[in-house]
């Protein structure tokens, strides 16, 4: 396709230089420091998850708006780590984005400079969102509701810049993937521990082996090489593999985000406008008696849900089948787009599909030159319906820690283990 | 891609001979931004995706890694700045305890 030019970023160049910065390594990091510098970034995070704010009594504080995202972005709502890893996502997925639909030319300095521009943005909005949600928390006064403000977006640009000493080379994963792994593990750990609810938990561990069985597998993809001379009769194929595990983590971490960041923003708009038709269309919501937080019951808000239990499911199946409808699709048109905006990055490309392969002579089944991206486009579709597949079966047998956390767990881990370990450390960090 | 390296060899601080590429416009100040313009068609797709160290456009590159202004931290302090910042909440916690029941035991005393 022709190259689009998009906007050259050089203005912004001085703007994006103004924070300061971690130094990259002169040599190559050995692994025990590595694995120092990991162990202790997970340490930070784990107390800062703990550590509640002081001079707030936040045990009255039952509507957080990122509740529903939690597993997504690690984080501990009332604590100093309350947005978690949120502003790193974010703007992962804004610059990935930005690249891949060519709005912002791809060259390298412009990467650079967009590297910047993140640790910029991300300070930001570590330090305007937490005011937005101690403004939204009521009972708060003036002053507490500063102090809190202010604990949180330090805590939120400790853990952005704990996330560049991991990203230069410092640390064996990225932030994003390791604090919420860890974070879903703890969770598994802290709530087995203390309901001993031995059904469940059996349940979470056969969730977790099916996912685990579902890892390893990749997808052969034989590609045919041009002909190096026009009169080649032999022609050759690469073999690449597409990586099954690596295509699977954006469909999950995504589609926790569109469904909380739906509940969010109709949340606000049935609290604010109540008795709007419009309005109502979207979400009704009505306090829970489960855990003191809102839960939907009408409009579009309440088909994004989870049916609770099998009970429920006979009750309503309207919305059992719409929401299974709504998740599997959706999941694997996010899955789709996403192929398509991070198709532009090399690491990337090198992860899921591989580097260095293995060139036979061309087979029957070979696919032409220009076809390879829209197979790739297929699979991972399928591979995006069949996370929401995944996910419908652990909402319904009630998983503890949800089964978007397991997966996340589960992809995060195993790509690590499988290369992750060799090659370093890729976009969204995996 | 010969040729135009080579033009833009002899008009590097003028930026006329962007005629090649007419709709980069970018900011003509930088003469290093637009000879590392004018180079990139000679670059392969590799070198565009993650390696900020690419082979091509390493005097380019040194000009914005090299003299960055910014101050430079190194990991560790890092790290100790995060621990200092637990600490110092965590001290917050227990000050404010210990304030509280020391005026309560005055006050009570």
């Amino acid at each position: 396709m022709p190259p689009m030019r998009g906007i050259n970023l050089f203005r912004l160049r001085p703007l994006a230089e103004f924070l300061p910065e971690v130094q990259s390594p002169t040599e190559d990091v050995p692994f025990r420091r590595k694995l120092v510098y990991t162990a202790g970034s997970l340490l930070v995070f784990f107390a800062g998850s703990q550590l509640r704010l002081y001079g707030v009594d936040t045990t009255m504080a039952a509507d957080d708006p990122l509740f529903w995202a939690h597993t997504a972005y690690a984080g501990n709502f009332g604590t100093v780590m309350s947005l978690g890893v949120f502003p790193l996502v974010v703007l992962e997925m804004a610059t990935h984005i930005l690249l891949g639909l060519r709005a912002v030319n791809p060259a390298v300095e412009n990467h650079i400079i967009l590297n910047g521009l993140q640790k910029l943005l991300g300070v930001l909005i570590s330090v305007v969102m937490p005011l937005g949600i101690a403004l939204s928390v009521t009972h708060l006064g003036m002053g507490s509701a500063i102090l809190a403000s202010l604990q949180i977006s330090v805590g939120s640009i400790v853990v952005i810049y704990i996330d560049e000493v991991l990203r230069k080379g410092y640390g064996l994963l990225s932030a994003i993937p390791l604090f919420t792994t860890a974070n879903i593990c703890a969770t598994i750990f802290w709530k087995a521990l203390r309901a001993g609810v031995h059904g469940k938990l059996a349940q979470t561990l056969a969730f977790f082996l099916l996912v685990l069985n579902l890892q390893g597998y990749r997808v052969p993809l034989p590609v045919q090489r041009r002909p190096r001379l026009p009169d080649q009769e032999t022609r050759f194929q690469t073999n690449h593999y597409i990586n099954i595990s690596y295509l699977a983590y954006a469909p999950i971490l995504f589609q926790a985000t569109f469904v909380s960041s739906t509940y969010l923003f109709s949340q606000h708009l049935y609290m604010d406008f109540g008795e709007n038709k419009l309005v109502n269309l979207l979400g009704k919501w009505q306090r829970s008696k489960g855990f003191g937080g809102f839960i939907p019951v009408g409009g579009i808000a309440y088909y994004l849900t989870t049916p609770p239990t099998l009970a429920d499911v006979a009750r309503d199946p309207v919305h059992a089948c719409l929401y299974a409808a709504l998740l599997l699709f959706g999941c694997g048109l996010v899955s789709m787009a996403w192929f398509r905006v991070c198709i532009h990055s090399r690491p990337y490309m090198n992860r899921l599909i591989g580097d260095q392969v293995s060139v036979t002579p061309a087979q029957a089944d070979s696919i032409p030159l220009s076809q390879w991206a829209r197979c790739v486009f297929m699979v991972a579709f399928a591979v995006g319906f069949c996370v929401g597949v995944l996910t419908l079966l652990a909402g319904f047998m009630g998983v503890i820690g949800s089964g978007t956390g397991i997966m996340l767990a589960v992809t995060v881990m195993h790509s690590y283990f499988d290369s992750g370990a060799s090659s370093g450390i890729g976009p969204i960090g995996l | 891609m010969a040729r135009t390296s080579s033009q833009s060899q002899s008009s590097v601080g003028g930026g006329g001979a962007a005629g090649s590429r007419p709709a980069t416009a970018g900011p003509r100040g930088t003469p290093a931004a637009t000879a590392g313009m004018r180079r990139r068609p000679g670059r392969t797709s590799a070198s565009g995706g993650g390696s900020f160290s690419g082979a091509g456009g390493n005097n380019m590159l040194r000009f914005y890694t090299d003299e960055a202004p910014g101050l430079r931290l190194s990991p560790t302090m890092v790290l100790v700045m995060s621990v200092c910042f637990i600490g110092f909440v965590t001290a917050l916690h227990v000050f404010g305890k210990l304030y509280r029941s020391r005026t309560a035991a005055s006050a009570s005393a």
